[in-house]
């Protein structure tokens, strides 16, 4: 009998323990939203120059955003010496109407940053100055609105552009932190 | 522990000087009461021996009067040794009992229920040699098992593989039933808690026959233990824990029945595991924490002519996924690849942040069996399998509301029934003949494609009928198999579907013959075919936590495989040996190709795989071997060796496990009568990975890594306190926190493996009440 109660009050504790610590540490996400067929897609990024009449574009398409349908992806020709304002638009086209994702954007614009880097080819001695025009609430820049000042030599360069999504962290200014939502190199021709 | 009946019969005449007594008998094993073969029996005083044969029996002739000391000892059972005295015929009936201290588990033949086919090569791993694997996952538990390796994607996940094969080409039984889960993708683990069983047993050979034509490598199987022999209230308790990713694991079964219904028989078991980081000798890796909840009850009510037997597990695990498996831009892939260590080493946690899966199973299945006396069993089963494999990448969702959701979400349901008929013919023939009905719809959600939504129903019959004389079994069977997909895809607002259906014949023969007491040969070959699953058709998109695209190939076949096994067992006293070969040729055997495209992102580069189909072989070797050096001192040596080649474009397949051995020497001292309850064991073990040589370097993002060798001691003891036995175990693993990588990891290309860990695990057998039968 002492060792009936014995080993029935050891497997109570026992089973106390182990099935407590069960409740206690299960990740459960908030929302198990099934989203069945939602699928969410980025297939065009569209950056536009603009300096008086003169209206410069270049667009990175991927039709079904990193499906077996190729990217392309066209440069930038830009005129030496001028100051530009800079745009840069972000569609889904798999949806109807097509989805302007900038808006999604401007909503959590304190958990978004672009980046906008122009690096010369080696052998050109091309400058570009860029600067990121708008704020977010607690006055840190966004990206979606930005200044390009073409140096006066002609030549080649790379623009790199990415977006950084900070989520559920402080939003900074490091380019290499945040996950990236895109990032891409877009070829730029400085010309008379 | 040392329970034995000793029958002594004699009849007593005065005749001391002729020398023509007899002295026989049998020998039993202890549980099943089925008689052993190859025991020993010796007579110290005469320096002379004997062993049993098939019938358990012994026999030693032209024996003078006297009295002697008998020795009778098997390999995994306690040695017994008995006075007796020999004046006319004597007779002597021995039950040896399991020794329970024995680490590793005695390759078992032929097994009646649910492995069917005696002339294929069958490996357990039960009682210490499963013991000291608790708290690890099922493909890490079989490592034990020669021949079976780990495919890994980090330290929480691990698929087993068989002779180079794993997934859907090496089937996992789980009550009953095929285990139903999204078996295709490389991160993806088996849903088992190896907990529910204390038998993990894994039938080398193309096992298709009875459990469904696409099992071409072999099969595990995880069967709950059985209801049958159970009166009173008793358990087990499990306790571990482990230092390198400081995990506690618990696990308590109860089962039992009552005194008015002694019929009715339950079982209740569940498990817990919570795990932190993993540290490697140099650095920690982050995000590698994972919690596993698992429980299961069985509800049996068995008699003699007619049983049934209900049976319910439910799986959760949720699991973190290295950062750097999952470059946050692929141009810094290179990089992260070249990188000695991963760039972001975090502090040790608990907590699993974004870039984890979530993945939940539930079995249910209900076994009804009549026993029609002298004709035979008949059995129906039935399932129901739930399977739920949420997948969050590092990234969550671009959308703020669904910024907690999963990008791929599938939902897997199976239900399938079994109509089984085992007949007796005589004393020579038996057989199975079979039907089987299954059913399954898998629904894809989430943010991203992956593969379609499909439906799928299959169809299939079997006769599998064997024929045994003295030492020889012959086995032979069929099976027919139709199976229907159909596929539903949708791109927006968008349907279109399209349907697949594959039909084949499958079929096994083998033998098993003992050439003598000690000595078994077994060889069988099967045919299988397996249908293409729909992730290799129509898989298109970026697998969870990797660089890796896949893309599918809806113009696959079906495959055609052949596989060939043959294994010699040789046991005695002292030496325990088992070698198997195989070697399998695979038509249209489906692969994951390197298409050595980058695909252009908005996120930069992807790697590109497509699945493409060629013909393959593999063929290897496996090895066990146990010496029992001295009484307390036994040696154990195994090794595995598998080649993988594809014969269409002559070059060597990618992801074979390397050639690997292990030897170690257990200690076990014997005590004095004063101490006889305790028992204390001790193991060092030296395990040595070979590089993988057999491989193109140029299929591969890295060169195979370097191989390894690795230490590890083990201490154990029996310790009663009280009436209450307690198993205690203390293992080191990578007692010298060796820097290494393992080929078969798909880390191997960001990290190293962990480094030592310390593991002590407490078992506590409760026997809380028992009825007289």
């Amino acid at each position: 009998m002492k060792k009936l109660i014995y080993t029935i009050s050891t497997a109570a504790i026992m089973a106390t323990l182990v099935l407590s610590s069960c409740t206690k540490d299960e990740v459960k996400p908030k929302d198990q939203g099934t989203g069945a067929g939602d699928e969410e897609a980025i297939t065009r990024i569209m950056l536009t120059f603009t300096s008086g009449t003169d209206v410069r574009t270049a667009t990175f398409t991927d039709p079904d955003d990193s499906g077996p349908k190729p990217s392309t992806i066209t440069g930038l020709t830009l005129k030496k010496g001028l100051a530009y304002i800079g745009t840069v638009s972000i569609f889904d086209d798999t949806k109807t109407p097509i989805k302007f994702v900038n808006e999604e954007i401007a909503e959590e614009a304190d958990a978004h940053r672009f980046h906008y880097v122009y690096s010369p080819s080696t052998t050109s001695g091309t400058t570009m100055a860029l600067a990121i025009t708008d704020l977010d609430k607690n006055n840190q820049p966004i990206g979606l609105t930005y200044t390009a000042t073409v140096g006066s030599v002609t030549g080649m360069g790379k623009l790199r552009v990415t977006l950084r999504h900070f989520d559920g962290i402080t939003k900074t200014n490091n380019i290499e932190e945040g996950e990236a939502d895109f990032d891409l190199e877009f070829d730029v021709t400085v010309v008379d | 522990m040392m329970v034995f009946c000793l029958t002594i019969t004699h009849a007593q005449t005065d005749t001391s000087k002729i020398c023509t007594y007899t002295f026989k008998g049998h020998v039993y094993e202890g549980i099943s009461q089925k008689p052993l073969l190859g025991a020993i029996i010796y007579i110290q005083e005469l320096n002379k021996g004997t062993e049993t044969n098939e019938k358990g029996e012994y026999r030693m002739a032209s024996l003078c009067a006297g009295k002697f000391l008998v020795k009778v000892s098997y390999l995994g059972y306690k040695p017994l040794e008995q006075t007796i005295i020999i004046n006319k015929f004597t007779h002597m009936d021995i039950v040896l009992q399991a020794d329970t201290n024995v680490l590793e588990s005695v390759v078992i033949m032929g097994e009646r229920q649910e492995i069917y086919l005696v002339s294929q090569p069958i490996n357990t791993l039960e009682a210490k040699a499963l013991d000291r694997t608790r708290g690890l996952n099922l493909a890490e538990s079989l490592r034990e098992i020669p021949g079976m390796f780990t495919f890994q994607t980090g330290p929480s996940i691990a698929k087993p593989v068989l002779h180079g094969m794993h997934s859907n080409r090496l089937l996992i039984m789980n009550g009953g039933l095929r285990l139903e889960t999204q078996q295709w993708g490389a991160e993806h683990a088996p849903e088992i808690d190896p907990f529910i069983t204390n038998k993990l047993t894994v039938v080398k050979g193309a096992s298709g026959l009875r459990y469904g034509s696409d099992a071409i490598a072999g099969v595990i199987i995880v069967e709950p233990k059985s209801l049958k022999n159970m009166s009173g209230l008793g358990g087990e308790l499990n306790l571990g824990g482990f230092s390198n990713n400081r995990m506690g694991v618990g696990s308590l079964m109860l089962e039992g029945n009552i005194a008015r219904l002694p019929d009715l028989k339950w079982r209740v078991q569940g498990s817990y595991k919570h795990a932190g980081s993993a540290e490697a000798p140099k650095y920690i890796l982050s995000n590698t924490s994972y919690r596993e909840g698992n429980y299961s009850a069985s509800l049996g009510y068995l008699k003699k002519k007619f049983s049934v037997e209900a049976y319910f597990s439910r799986f959760n695990t949720t699991l973190g996924i290295l950062p750097d498996a999952q470059p946050n831009n692929t141009k810094d892939l290179a990089l992260a690849i070249q990188r000695a260590q991963p760039r972001l080493a975090e502090p040790f946690t608990y907590a699993i942040n974004r870039g984890y899966q979530n993945v939940t199973h539930h079995l249910f299945s209900l076994k009804t069996q009549f026993n029609i006396s002298t004709i035979g069993k008949l059995s129906l089963t039935l399932g129901s399998q739930w399977n739920h494999r949420q997948e969050y990448d590092r990234h969550p969702p671009l959308k703020d509301s669904l910024k907690s959701s999963p990008q791929y979400d599938f939902k897997l349901a199976t239900q399938s029934a079994e109509l089984v008929f085992d007949h007796f013919q005589g004393q020579h023939f038996q057989g199975l003949i079979g039907v089987v009905y299954q059913q399954q719809v898998n629904e894809w959600g989430g943010t991203r494609f992956l593969i379609p939504t499909y439906f799928s129903n299959s169809y299939g019959a079997f006769i599998i009928e064997k024929w045994k004389l003295n030492r020889l079994e012959l086995e032979a069977g069929m099976r027919y198999d139709v199976k229907n997909y159909n596929y539903l895809f949708r791109r927006g607002s968008q349907f279109s579907d399209s349907s697949y259906r594959y039909q084949n014949f499958s079929g096994n023969m083998g033998a098993s013959f003992r050439l003598s007491p000690h000595f078994t040969l077994k060889s069988n070959v099967g045919a299988t075919f397996r249908p293409p699953t729909p992730n290799e058709m129509f898989v298109n998109g970026q697998v969870h936590g990797s660089v890796f695209v896949e893309v599918g190939n809806a113009n696959l076949k079906a495959e055609q495989g052949y596989k060939f096994v043959s294994s010699a067992n040789y046991q005695s006293s002292r030496l325990s040996f088992e070698a198997t070969v195989h070697y399998a040729y695979i038509n249209n055997y489906i692969y994951l190709q390197p298409t050595l495209l980058y695909r252009e992102t908005r996120v930069g580069q992807l790697l590109e795989f497509a699945y493409t189909q060629t013909n393959a072989s593999f063929y290897g070797i496996d090895l066990n071997a146990i010496f029992a050096l001295t009484k307390q001192v036994n040696l154990v040596a195994k090794g595995s060796a598998v080649n993988a080649y594809n014969e269409t474009f002559s070059d060597y397949m990618v992801y074979i496990p390397p050639y690997r051995g292990e030897v170690s020497a257990r200690w076990q001292p014997e005590f004095s009568q004063f101490l006889k309850k305790n028992a204390l064991y001790g193991q060092v073990t030296g395990s040595f990975t070979a590089t993988q040589t057999r491989v193109n370097p140029n299929s591969d993002f890295a060169p195979p890594p370097q191989g390894y060798a690795l230490a590890a001691l083990e201490l154990g003891a029996d310790v009663a306190i009280g009436k209450q036995l307690i198993n205690i175990n203390f293992q080191v693993n990578n007692l010298f926190n060796t820097s290494y990588r393992e080929y078969m990891n798909r880390y191997r290309y960001f990290a190293d493996e962990p480094g030592r860990n310390f593991i002590l695990r407490v078992k506590i057998p409760l026997s809380i009440y028992k009825y007289n039968v």
